[in-house]
């Protein structure tokens, strides 16, 4: 892979996340802090699990 | 131009000082839970997609996987210990319940993001200088996070520290 693609890459996935994060900002003025610790639960439950997942990434075969 | 680039930043920087000013710790802190927890979620699909598109090897993706779950069981912990402080204590926690959450997030959240900060560099180092741009947009977004806690008066972290080291 070329380094102009690496970085077409890159930036593509630092623009998908500053744009979440945006939206994010965003939602949270209008939640409840109910709402902010029960979304933010679901959120590190969630994280869990997918930290896993990636953590097999790629060690399939062993 | 000097003072007019000035006059924006000191106009900027009182924006950021006045905004929310209503908000009670309980509501920083738990928005901030909210905001790290959707972007620990993103950063374990950016990694899997850099893994996957080989813009990182098997090892590094590793270290971050370690490094990110680690992150999230610690933020699982404080969002749990903010929900209890907050069934107890409703919108006014007390110092001895703010110092829990401090140390929790100190210890759990923050240290293993370092980490991570720190494969970065040593992956910025290493890596094409033109990806450089890429990886210090997530830095900043990992920054302005980490100071999102900070506003709320939760950690009580240095993170001029923070940016000497990344």
């Amino acid at each position: 892979m070329s380094d102009q693609t690496k970085f077409e890459v890159l930036t593509d996935i630092a623009t998908e996340i500053l744009v979440n994060e945006l939206q994010r900002r965003a939602a949270a003025k209008l939640m409840s802090v109910d709402e902010l610790i029960e979304e933010a639960q679901a959120n590190w439950e969630k994280a869990e699990k997918d930290a896993d997942d990636l953590k097999d990434l790629g060690h399939a075969d062993e | 131009m000097k003072k007019f680039i000035s006059l924006i930043l000191v106009y900027s920087i009182c924006l950021l000082l006045m905004a929310c000013p209503k908000e009670t710790a309980v509501r920083k802190a738990a928005k901030a839970s909210f905001e790290l927890s959707g972007l620990t979620v993103d950063a374990i699909a950016a990694t899997a997609k850099a893994y996957n598109e080989n813009l990182i090897g098997l090892e590094t993706k590793d270290k971050i996987a370690d490094a990110l779950k680690l992150v999230a069981t610690g933020g699982k912990n404080f969002n749990q210990a903010l929900k209890k402080f907050r069934d107890q204590s409703g919108d006014n926690l007390t110092p001895d319940q703010i110092s829990f959450l401090n140390v929790i997030f100190s210890s759990e959240v923050i240290t293993p993001f370092l980490g991570i900060l720190q494969t970065l560099k040593v992956l910025s180092m290493n890596g094409a200088k033109n990806l450089l741009a890429a990886i210090n947009a997530l830095k900043v977004v990992i920054l302005l996070i980490s100071n999102g806690f900070a506003s709320a008066g939760i950690p009580q972290m240095n993170f001029r520290e923070v940016e000497v080291n990344v």
